[in-house]
């Protein structure tokens, strides 16, 4: 059902708004939308304060990010330590299974108070990444000199030893090994220079000592091999430097392990941290909401909409916030959009994330599409699946799950979605005595629960498919004329329902005589019903025209209204895929099941018994059919929701509305929990 | 074996080989965008999977005929020998899945990737993205109809 909703305004100083905008908060009620133009205000500016939240808000996500990174490593670690034998002890802290953290609004209204202590934290953790960064900066640093120095390693001699004296140039560098025959050819050239080459993998280290009159012409020749002069002039070996080096860089793997440890320290501050990150949350959709209020010197104006129902609940609390404000609760006008809020009974309460997830239904345009759309989507969601052992494991997995998972409310509906489409499964699964794919025993009582096999008979089981998409698409049709009636638009109804209506009456009747009756009269009545339904659809076009010119043209574009039947064909053919899905999961599974047969087949048997056979043969069937029960699930489920938006929801539904949230309601982590402080007020 | 039979083989070959295919490319390349999203934000990943697998329902598509096939000449239990003419029907009643099976996957797996791209943009709207990459589904349905009618509906003969 749509709620009814009402506009709320408040007129108050300027002085009061965080009182106001926390009691809104609390309250639950209103969600607050942008307040008319209006002489002498102005729109209210509150990005200064949006600025600096934002920023607390980043640094308390980087917190979270940085420790969910820093426990994937702590975890790695671990892992490789227990395989060098090494120990690095680590047991990270279990998040706990629900998704949300439930709490009353006296502990919401505490978390500012530990808002200090906790950044503090989070400083730390900036620090240890501005470690992090300058040991990676360091490491990379040390590595690039120890790449030089070894270069130089077959050298015994210290860098210090290579120095120019008086009238020599005593030089030490190297060339790439690939040229080692061009440098043998320079040093043939040079007789007067002493050369000494060491040798290396890569690069060819070498020393030469001449006089600094043919130091010049050297240089420029081996500048061709891509010489690199070294300009070390350490007093010691390379091997010395590398060995320090090394020293250096295992000191540095020390320190990022007790970095790490530091960080992980700070683990026991996620839950709060999230809470945090949520209280800015809130702090940040209270500042949006008051920029869309307008404001003079020192009154704002602030416009918002919330249930009708809870007015009397509204006004007690605005009643109770301060006295400096006046408020008004008024009916929407014609020309607002307001927004739509459902209330669905505890059964259909979970369809409307599948209709969300397509759009909102419109306030005015249309009427809530649950109760009757989750009945069709039950109905075909096991039809799809068709197998009673799928069907349990679905409903028994998925409400574990959500029991376990103990989603606030409006979270995790689709988990029970899907156990109610597991329900479905379990019932069509025995209407088709499909368990498992396993054929049934045959005095089995199950056997009692047949109404038929697909694959026994699929053209039956396409008749059927196709005849609930018929049944579906007139119920459609019904809807829309319901709706239209409702809008006092009973001539539009009358023609666009109930013309199609009488067509597939008289198409129905048709096929009765045929088949059955043979019976002149009915034959007449039934052409004569669908002649009339076309006509009507024809001529109806007309209506609303001017003149007869008008009304003629208007009856000449009717005729297209004629193509709307090849649109109802085309939906009707489209629940074929109930057919499709139903028979590729059943013949899945009865492939896995002849694998497994196959396999049981072939291994020798031990006394008498298959048990080889069954051992090889069991993760077959569990792997196999798990797998089956996985894709099928997915295919019933986006394939039901494909027929309930395109086929279902493309009769009557326009779903041009917006979801009705209360301001600051869609936080993260944190739940706050008044359901006791509802019930009292 | 004879040469009906050697046929209605090769027919189930190609629904389920072809059609395979198509969901194999398919779902390879959904993948690689979808891995491309997760490497960027791994929050997205079941969303992102569920486009991924939905070009691989054409294989299942595949199978089925392939597997209706050897129902039909008994492959499980002794082979039955078929007429070249009856070899040839069912030969010719796995070519939709096969070819349409082939193609829509491909075709199923590029609006895959845009919703792919939809969700790496906008999350909430990945429903949207699911129903866009599931229109083009309805074609290999229908083709498996089809198959499924034509292989299902005549009787084989033996020679």
């Amino acid at each position: 059902m749509l709620v009814e909703m009402q506009k709320l305004i408040i007129l108050a100083h300027g002085a009061r708004r965080n009182r106001i905008l926390r009691n809104l908060h609390r309250s639950k009620l209103v969600m607050v939308s942008s307040t008319v133009e209006l002489e002498n205000t102005q729109p209210t500016d509150c990005s200064v304060n949006i600025n600096t939240l934002n920023e607390k808000q980043a640094k308390v996500s980087f917190a979270l990010s940085f420790m969910q990174s820093e426990k994937k490593k702590a975890l790695r670690l671990q892992k490789e330590a227990e395989k060098a034998g090494k120990k690095f002890d680590y047991t990270p802290i279990k998040p706990p299974i629900q998704s949300s953290i439930r709490m009353s609004y006296e502990e919401y209204t505490n978390i500012p108070a530990r808002e200090v202590e906790l950044m503090a934290h989070i400083n730390e953790l900036e620090e240890i990444e501005k470690e992090y960064l300058k040991i990676a900066s360091d490491t990379q640093k040390s590595q690039n000199f120890v790449e030089q120095l070894e270069i130089f390693a077959p050298l015994t001699l210290k860098f210090s030893t290579f120095k120019d004296t008086a009238k020599t140039t005593v030089a030490l560098g190297a060339v790439p090994f690939q040229k080692k025959e061009e440098l043998e050819k320079i040093i043939e050239k040079f007789p007067q220079a002493e050369f000494e080459i060491y040798g290396g993998e890569r690069q060819l280290a070498f020393s030469f000592l001449c006089l600094k009159e043919e130091a010049e012409q050297i240089f420029l020749e081996l500048h061709a091999l891509e010489y690199v002069r070294s300009s070390f002039n350490f007093d010691a070996t390379a091997e010395e430097l590398i060995l320090e080096e090394k020293e250096k860089l295992e000191d540095f793997e020390l320190r990022k392990i007790i970095l790490l440890t530091s960080a992980l320290a700070k683990e026991v501050y996620i839950a709060e941290w999230k809470q945090l990150y949520d209280y800015y949350f809130i702090e940040l959709a209270k500042q949006s909401a008051f920029e869309k209020c307008r404001s003079t010197k020192s009154v704002f104006i602030l416009e918002g909409w919330f249930p009708k129902s809870q007015s009397d609940r509204l006004k007690a609390i605005l009643d109770s916030t301060c006295d400096e404000l006046v408020y008004e609760f008024r009916d929407p006008e014609d020309d607002e959009e307001v927004p739509t809020l459902i209330k669905s009974k505890k059964l259909f309460d979970p369809y409307e994330d599948v209709t969300n997830l397509y759009s909102t239904p419109h306030y005015r345009e249309d009427i809530d599409p649950n109760p009757i759309m989750s009945f069709f989507y039950f109905l075909f969601f096991g039809m799809m699946i068709a197998d009673a052992l799928y069907g349990v494991l679905l409903a028994v997995g998925a409400f574990v799950f959500y029991k376990l998972k103990k989603p606030v409310p409006g979270k995790g509906r689709l988990l029970l979605v899907i156990a109610m489409g597991g329900v479905s499964t379990i019932i069509w699964g025995a209407l088709f005595g499909s368990w498992f794919g396993l054929s049934l025993g045959e005095n089995s009582f199950l056997r009692h629960l047949i109404w038929f096999e697909p694959l026994g008979d699929p053209l039956l089981m396409l008749v059927v498919c196709l005849l609930f998409g018929l049944f579906q698409i007139i119920v459609g049709m019904g809807v829309n004329a319901y709706n239209l009636i409702r809008k006092g638009k009973l001539i539009d109804a009358v023609f666009s329902v109930f013309t199609w209506y009488s067509v597939f009456i008289g198409l129905g009747l048709f096929v009765l005589e045929t088949m059955i009756v043979k019976n002149a009269i009915l034959k007449y009545f039934a052409i004569a019903l669908i002649v009339l339904g076309f006509a009507a659809m024809v001529f109806g076009n007309a209506r609303g025209k001017q003149g007869i010119g008008g009304k003629i043209k208007g009856s000449l574009l009717g005729l297209a209204k004629l193509y709307d039947g090849v649109n109802i064909l085309s939906d009707i053919l489209s629940y074929s895929r109930l057919f499709g899905l139903a028979l590729s999961g059943g013949v899945v599974g009865m492939v896995i099941n002849k694998i497994c047969e196959v396999v049981i087949g072939m291994l020798p048997t031990i006394g008498g018994l298959p048990i080889l056979g069954v051992l090889f043969a069991l993760p077959i069937f569990m792997g196999g059919h798990l797998f089956n029960i996985g894709i099928s699930a997915l295919g019933a489920y986006v394939h039901n929701c494909r027929l309930q938006y395109i086929e279902f929801y493309g009769k009557f539904y326009s779903g041009a509305g917006y979801l009705f949230k209360p301001l600051a309601s869609d936080t993260k982590y944190i739940y706050i929990d008044n359901a006791a402080e509802q019930k009292t007020a | 074996m004879s040469l009906g039979t050697f046929l209605a083989i090769l027919g189930a070959a190609l629904a389920a080989g072809l059609a395979g295919i198509g969901s194999a490319v398919g779902v390879g390349m959904a993948g690689q965008a979808a891995a491309g999203v997760t490497a960027e934000d791994p929050t997205k990943f079941s969303k992102c999977l569920v486009l991924q697998l939905l070009p691989g329902t054409q294989g299942i598509y595949g199978l089925l005929i392939a597997f209706l096939v050897f129902l039909k000449i008994n492959l499980f239990g002794g082979m039955l020998a078929l007429t070249m003419e009856s070899g040839l029907s069912l030969f010719a009643g796995c070519m939709p899945i096969a070819i349409v099976g082939l193609i829509s996957a491909i075709a199923q797996a590029k609006v895959a990737i845009s919703g792919i791209a939809t969700v790496a943009k906008r999350p909430d709207e990945s429903g949207k993205a699911i129903i866009l990459t599931v229109m083009v589904e309805t074609y290999a349905v229908l083709s498996l109809l089809t198959s499924f009618l034509a292989v299902f509906i005549p009787n084989v003969v033996t020679m």
